[in-house]
């Protein structure tokens, strides 16, 4: 028979015996998990200790504009929080056991590079913008907070300009290719 | 024990020759075909909780094989083929025509049909592999989420390709 013919296959293809495989998936639960538990835990850390050193701190020394500047980093925090939240749980609830279209919707949804957590993720930016702004000014004055608003621009603003590049080139490489690959499929399914 | 444990290796047991037989479809090499077919398991595994029993436990087992099978292939999605084994039942259904039954025994057009096959589309691929398990229309339908008509008028379309071209092949 034609070598295409693919009849010699190897019936034992699992390659491991089955608690061997439960031990494997057992450990990727407790990864997943893990991974997710560290990251609430850094945030919701992050959160109390900067509204205890900026915000609620005693301190006489800590100003107006520096407790609205901590005030500013903690809001940031939430949203990153929520967002991040709500990211492990969308990848947590992946279905593979839906029809082939409804999955495909999906994906297609879920790699799409303009979602509305971009828009909580840019207030977040802001915020934290708003939070190196009012971090170094000693008195509100015109001068010294333009002074102050324009240097923060010059710097700040490039460096997210260059993550936000970085992340649509990450994009790009790893799931667009999975979203062009899900809209081709469902243009033939229901075409 | 815990009952997940128990329910997995119950499900793996009784249906382990129906995903190896779709691994061997989607995948050229054994290597591929194991990888595939841990990563079916891994999101059976996943998606056991889940299960209510709204489909029928193959039904279910098909959407988790054909879903991952065409995730995993990924950007080389369009150089997927599809590998039919010679024992393969249902070949014949695909050329139903009684006078081709005993031609379909013969080499030359069995690989005919292979490379036919492999011609077709990522989701004409899909279809045909789960038509060769002898799935009802109706059982695609579900897999696939499109409508059993729409099911029906894209196998037909198939079939009738692989026909038209099956025709002109010399068999001698």
């Amino acid at each position: 028979m034609n070598s295409l013919v693919n009849k010699n296959i190897d019936t034992s293809i699992a390659g491991s015996n089955p608690d061997d495989l439960i031990l494997k998936l057992k450990n990727e639960d407790a990864r997943n998990l893990r991974i997710s538990k560290n990251f609430q835990w850094i945030y919701w850390i992050l959160i109390p200790i900067y509204a205890g050193f900026f915000i609620l701190n005693p301190d006489d020394e800590l100003n107006l504009l520096s407790r609205i500047s901590g005030a500013c980093y903690v809001v940031s925090f939430i949203i990153f929080a929520f967002i991040f939240r709500k990211s492990v749980k969308e990848y947590k609830a992946i279905d593979y056991s839906l029809p082939t279209l409804e999955m495909m919707k999906q994906a297609v949804k879920r790699y799409h590079l303009w979602q509305p957590r971009l828009l909580w993720a840019l207030l977040s930016v802001l915020f934290i913008d708003a939070g190196l702004i009012f971090s170094g000014i000693e008195f509100v004055d015109a001068a010294s907070f333009l002074n102050r608003f324009l240097w923060i621009q010059a710097t700040f603003l490039p460096a997210i300009g260059i993550s936000f590049g970085i992340g649509v080139l990450i994009w790009s490489k790893r799931q667009k290719p999975l979203r062009d690959q899900a809209l081709r499929i469902i243009k033939e399914l229901i075409e | 024990m815990n009952s997940k444990e128990e329910q997995f290796k119950k499900l793996i047991s009784e249906n382990e020759e129906r995903i190896k037989r779709i691994c061997r479809y989607y995948a050229p090499d054994k290597d591929e075909q194991k990888d595939i077919y841990q990563e079916i398991l891994i999101n059976i595994w996943k998606s056991l909780e889940s299960f209510r029993g709204d489909a029928s436990i193959s039904t279910w087992i098909y959407r988790i094989a054909v879903n991952t099978s065409l995730s995993f292939m990924g950007k080389s999605f369009k150089r997927m083929k599809l590998h039919v084994n010679s024992d393969t039942q249902n070949l014949s259904s695909l050329l139903d025509e009684s006078n081709y039954e005993d031609k379909l025994r013969e080499e030359t057009q069995f690989n005919q049909i292979q490379l036919e096959l492999n011609q077709l589309s990522v989701i004409d691929k899909a279809l045909i592999s789960l038509q060769l398990e002898g799935l009802s229309m109706k059982e695609i339908s579900e897999i696939i989420g499109i409508t059993e008509p729409n099911v029906k008028v894209k196998i037909h379309r198939i079939k009738e390709q692989l026909r038209e071209k099956m025709k002109g092949v010399d068999y001698e």
